[in-house]
């Protein structure tokens, strides 16, 4: 309810009828169209700022820059006087345009029910033993799904570049720079394999999920895969060189795909984000050699200098951590979350005084708007704002070895500019147009991130202050249902906390429940009265899914009843989080 | 007394960042002091120089140089700090349960340096752990040793020279009697003793096969020829090296029978067992085990919480003792390690062990299982200067630690904590108003690939640390 209250699709008005049909039919693309953006202040980021400046764009490209070029006769112009224009933003490692795999397999067939959620979960992973997650041949490339909506977010906040791949597995993929427009997904790429992505999380689970099943499995398991790579290159090198009188090695996908990443060629990217996982990840990737990035990366700002002196570079996130939703008692968080909560922000001018080169990322999360929130909180931590800037620019575009490309405003680069209402990190900034590919799109706002009572902000993003956690003011006529719940769960296992984001719209209710293992979003919720009735998929880390049920009565802002998986019941009760 | 005591705490206060600096020395002194290995010394003395014991004797006997610290130790009570040959504190991870031998994942890998039990446990005197994998399989991973350095990176921790180990498990954990089989899974092979043994014997052939591999590519390479190399298998590597007693294997037991069965096998493989570790049945064929050569590292008094622990009995520690085995007691337990101490003192009550054996089982002897007591394990000159100070007889229950030293340098100090304690209420504090102060805005994330929870040795094991179902004797 509180979500879609807050749709709002607006246009920029300030193109030009032409330039808007032009968007729409896609004919941009078509040989010559070109484009003048005069008048605004040009942020090349690469070289000065020119006051005043002129961009001309044609065919995808930037053709011209300066404050005195001469407009061709054909050129479309777009009038920015008064407003600012940088290079379109790049976020350096995210999950857009991945297609969701259809989950694997379907599960085993006639598993006994057990009773509690973790158990019911446990039982998933343990379906047949499949590989996923385990096969660095993976391409995103192949997995890439845009639609003409896909990055309307993710432009209207300024984006028109991305490292992208999927976030689950150990070898998560071959990741892929990506121009974040609307074309089929093989011709937005502008690099792959980009990185090969990896995580150290906890592989699949104990049991019969397979091997990885753990923290140290997962890096046993990498450790292996890069052995068994080294010598499949030996193999293959004593067989090309003479290969009279030799066996012929055997051909391996796996193995093969990791000889670019093994050989320096193609970097690793490993998630990695607290201080321990760090110094894992830059030790695995010292022990064989590779090129790396450490992405994540919250608490650098404890090891910066432990960084510099790796020579390490990293993908830093702007997910900063954030306060629990229904948090009921402050004191009942440690000291130390208060304190990584506290510092997260100040990892940037951390890692940019020790002199480490790093590039920032979305993380986790979920509105591209909140990137450009949560960098001005850098900035006022300490980082100087061309820094950051940079950081979303030029910084990538270097890390991923796309510096001729992308990056600034200069001559011959890929015509993708951002033209904001003013300085990118104030707060009342809008963007206005972007331009991806020399393609100037029309600025969709789906939902901006808010500060309760503040105007609703048109075309740009509100004034939202992340980190205090408290949610977004309800909507008018929202029901008993609407809100965010806390819920214990009495499993036989003991209790189970689990949180629900509650929508109502007249007797129907949206949302999603937030399980220990991830969010299993609501597929059919009906409330009568004061019974509530909840239908809701759970999707397994491997792929599965599983379907539950929640039966309830609410009593003001309490709730009780049973929730069901698999056909065994549980008792739960639970509150509503408190309003501001 | 309690004025020597607050002027040693403030000697205290100024001085740790001195302590800290290797080239000085500190001298405590009118210390009644319990070494472990040459008996206890009233009126005592300890020099350390460079974070090593440098002299201990009387009072009289060591003397310090001009500059050293003095700590006034009247009336209290100096131990070699603890060691755990048994611990989970500390890692991000117990079990790679998936497969029955995981050989080749390492515990070292997954170091935690800022669990907050290691610093629980430094208030109890714990110095050194041993941290194992867990024992969901018949071989398990190879563990990691380190030294309780709160505030220090992992790399500080970790005991440079400590030997390799490796966790074996046998009976109802590896066997997985105690956790049925998930709905609809497969069964993990083995699920009997038989298929335990199965396990451990053909890990050992196929150790032993890629030995034979290793050994005719090294013979080829030494006769000018230009062999490919054999695959590096990180998990029979890890075989070969156990069988070359290049990695010791402490392996978890509890029957007598399968006790027997592991060293038998191991005699088969021309090893040895290093260290049993729980070892409930240890009593009943201690000679055997003293014969074959094992130490064993021992739960003090816990039985009765599953099938195979029904046997167990208090005086375990002293039959082994007595038959010449060397014994050790271990936590197991995040819980139990800060009160380490306690376990030992009721070996007195159980078997009329003396003090110093009693002591030896938390100091000396498990050192000795982890091969460091050349470093560490009891005051002596030339060990690392790992020190408890307590301020009453260690063995008593109403003493406690004051201060516990790594190699000279100060990791706990009581006095120092409680000043800290207002400190920290008031970081606190103006943390949570900041925060209130400036509320903004949620902002949603999405779903982080899961971080799926590995069973802790408490749940596989069953015996419920310090739980409110623990020792249901029946």
């Amino acid at each position: 309810m509180k979500r879609t209250s807050l749709l709002a699709f607006t246009c920029a008005m300030a193109l030009t009828v032409a330039v808007l049909i032009a968007a729409r039919t896609g004919s941009a693309q078509s040989q010559g169209e070109a484009y003048a953006i005069r008048g605004g202040t040009v942020v090349t980021v690469t070289g000065a700022v020119i006051q005043k400046g002129t961009v001309v764009v044609r065919n995808g490209l930037i053709q011209a820059v300066g404050a005195d070029v001469a407009i061709p006769g054909d050129a479309r112009i777009v009038d920015a006087t008064g407003m600012t224009v940088y290079p379109g933003l790049i976020d350096s490692h995210t999950a857009y345009g991945v297609r969701q795999e259809a989950p694997a397999g379907g599960g085993r067939g006639g598993a006994a029910p057990t009773g509690d959620p973790i158990q019911m979960i446990m039982a998933q992973m343990a379906a047949p033993q499949t590989s996923a997650g385990l096969l660095p041949e993976v391409t995103v490339v192949d997995q890439l799904q845009v639609a003409e909506t896909t990055f309307d977010q993710q432009r209207a906040a300024g984006f028109t570049t991305a490292l992208t791949a999927p976030r689950t597995g150990v070898f998560q993929g071959q990741s892929a720079v990506i121009n974040l427009g609307t074309d089929a997904g093989e011709k937005l790429v502008l690099k792959a394999p980009a990185t090969l992505n990896i995580s150290l999380g906890s592989g699949r689970g104990f049991g019969g999920g397979g091997y990885p099943g753990s923290a140290m499995g997962v890096l046993a398991f990498l450790r292996q895969s890069f052995l068994d790579a080294q010598h499949y290159r030996e193999q293959w090198s004593r067989y090309n060189q003479n290969p009279r009188g030799l066996q012929r090695p055997q051909v391996n996908k796996s193995l093969a795909a990791l000889q670019p990443v093994i050989n320096g060629q193609v970097p690793v990217i490993i998630n990695a984000s607290s201080q321990r996982e760090i110094e894992r990840a830059v030790n695995l990737a010292e022990e064989f050699k590779l090129k790396y990035l450490v992405s994540g990366a919250t608490q650098s700002y404890m090891n910066a200098d432990w960084l510099k002196s790796k020579g390490a570079t990293v993908l830093l996130s702007l997910s900063f951590p954030q306060k629990p939703a229904g948090l009921d008692d402050p004191e009942s968080e440690s000291l130390r979350t208060l304190r990584e909560r506290a510092e997260a922000p100040k990892a940037a001018a951390a890692l940019h005084k020790a002199g480490v080169r790093f590039a920032f990322m979305s993380g986790t999360l979920a509105r591209p708007a909140d990137f450009l929130v949560n960098a001005a909180r850098a900035i006022e931590a300490g980082l100087p704002k061309d820094e950051a800037l940079k950081a979303m620019t030029i910084y990538p575009a270097q890390i991923f070895g796309l510096s001729e490309q992308l990056g600034s405003i200069e001559k011959g680069k890929i015509a993708n500019l951002v033209i904001a209402s003013g300085d990118l990190f104030a707060r009342d900034t809008k963007i206005k147009h972007v331009f991806v590919d020399g393609k100037p799109f029309e600025i969709k706002v789906v939902e901006t991130p808010q500060r309760p009572g503040s105007p609703m902000a048109g075309g740009g993003r509100g004034g939202g202050r992340p980190g205090g956690g408290t949610t977004p003011p309800e909507a008018a006529g929202a029901g008993l249902a609407a809100g965010s719940w806390t819920l214990t769960v009495n499993s036989p296992r003991g209790e189970m906390k689990m949180t629900a984001n509650l929508q109502q719209n007249g007797e129907a209710i949206t949302g999603e429940l937030n399980l220990q293992f991830g969010a299993a979003p609501i597929t059919k919720g009906s409330i009568k009265g004061n019974e509530i009735e909840l239908e809701y998929t759970l999707s397994t880390p491997n792929g599965q899914t599983m379907n539950g049920t929640l039966k309830g009565k609410i009593d003001g802002t309490s709730i009780s009843g049973q929730m069901g998986m698999m056909g065994r019941n549980s008792d739960f009760t639970g509150s509503k989080t408190p309003k501001e | 007394m309690k004025r020597t005591i607050l002027f040693f705490l403030l000697t205290l206060a100024f001085g740790a960042v001195a302590l800290a600096q290797g080239n000085e020395e500190i001298l405590i002194r009118n210390a009644t002091v319990m070494t472990a290995s040459r008996g206890t010394i009233e009126g005592g003395a300890i020099l350390i120089r460079n974070g090593k014991i440098a002299a201990v004797g009387k009072v009289a006997d060591v003397k310090a140089g001009a500059n050293a610290k003095i700590i006034d130790a009247t009336g209290m009570y100096v131990t070699p700090g603890f060691v755990d040959s048994h611990s989970h504190t500390a890692l991000d991870g117990t079990n790679e349960g998936t497969l029955s031998n995981t050989s080749m994942v390492r515990m070292g890998d997954v170091v935690n340096p800022t669990d907050i039990n290691i610093y629980r446990q430094l208030a109890g005197g714990m110095t050194t752990i041993h941290q194992l994998h867990g024992s969901a399989n018949a071989i398990g991973g190879q563990n990691s040793i380190i030294k309780l350095k709160w505030g220090k990176p992992t790399a500080e921790m970790k005991v440079a020279d400590a030997p390799r180990t490796v966790k074996f498990a046998l009976g109802e954990n590896p066997k997985r009697s105690n956790s049925p089989a998930l709905p609809g899974a497969t069964r993990r092979f083995p699920a009997t003793r038989m298929g335990v043994e199965e396990v451990i014997r053909e890990s050992f052939t196929q150790g032993r096969e890629y030995l034979q591999q290793w050994d005719a590519y090294e013979l080829a390479k030494k006769r000018g020829e230009n062999p490919l190399p054999p695959r590096r298998d990180l998990k029979l590597e890890a075989m070969a090296d156990i069988l070359r007693g290049k990695i010791d294997i402490h392996s978890h037991c509890y029957r007598a029978d399968e006790i027997v069965m592991l060293m038998r096998l191991c005699e088969e493989f021309g090893i040895r067992v290093h260290t049993l570790q729980h070892t409930l049945e240890g009593f009943k064929v201690a000679p055997e085990i003293a014969k074959h050569g094992a130490s064993a590292s021992i739960l003090p008094d816990w039985w009765g919480y599953k099938w195979e622990a029904f046997d167990a009995i208090p005086f375990n520690a002293a039959i082994m003792t007595r038959r010449g085995i060397v014994v050790s007691i271990h936590s197991d337990s995040n819980e139990h390690a800060r009160r380490f101490y306690q376990e030992a003192a009721k070996m007195m009550k159980y078997g009329d062990l003396t003090e110093e054996e009693a002591l030896k089982l938390v100091t000396l002897n498990p050192a000795i299982q982890m091969r460091l007591e050349k470093r560490i394990g009891s005051i002596d000159v030339g060990k690392d200067a790992d020190l408890v100070l307590f301020n009453g007889h260690p063995f008593s229950v109403y003493s406690r630690p004051e201060m516990t030293m790594i190699e000279g340098e100060v990791y706990f100090d009581r006095k120092q904590d409680l000043e800290n304690r207002a400190k920290l209420t008031a970081e606190k504090k103006a943390l949570i108003e900041k925060e209130r102060r400036t509320p903004g805005v949620a902002q949603p994330t999405v779903q982080q690939q899961p971080v799926i929870p590995t069973l802790s040795e408490e749940e596989i094991d069953g015996h419920q640390h310090g739980g409110p179902g623990r020792k249901k004797q029946r």
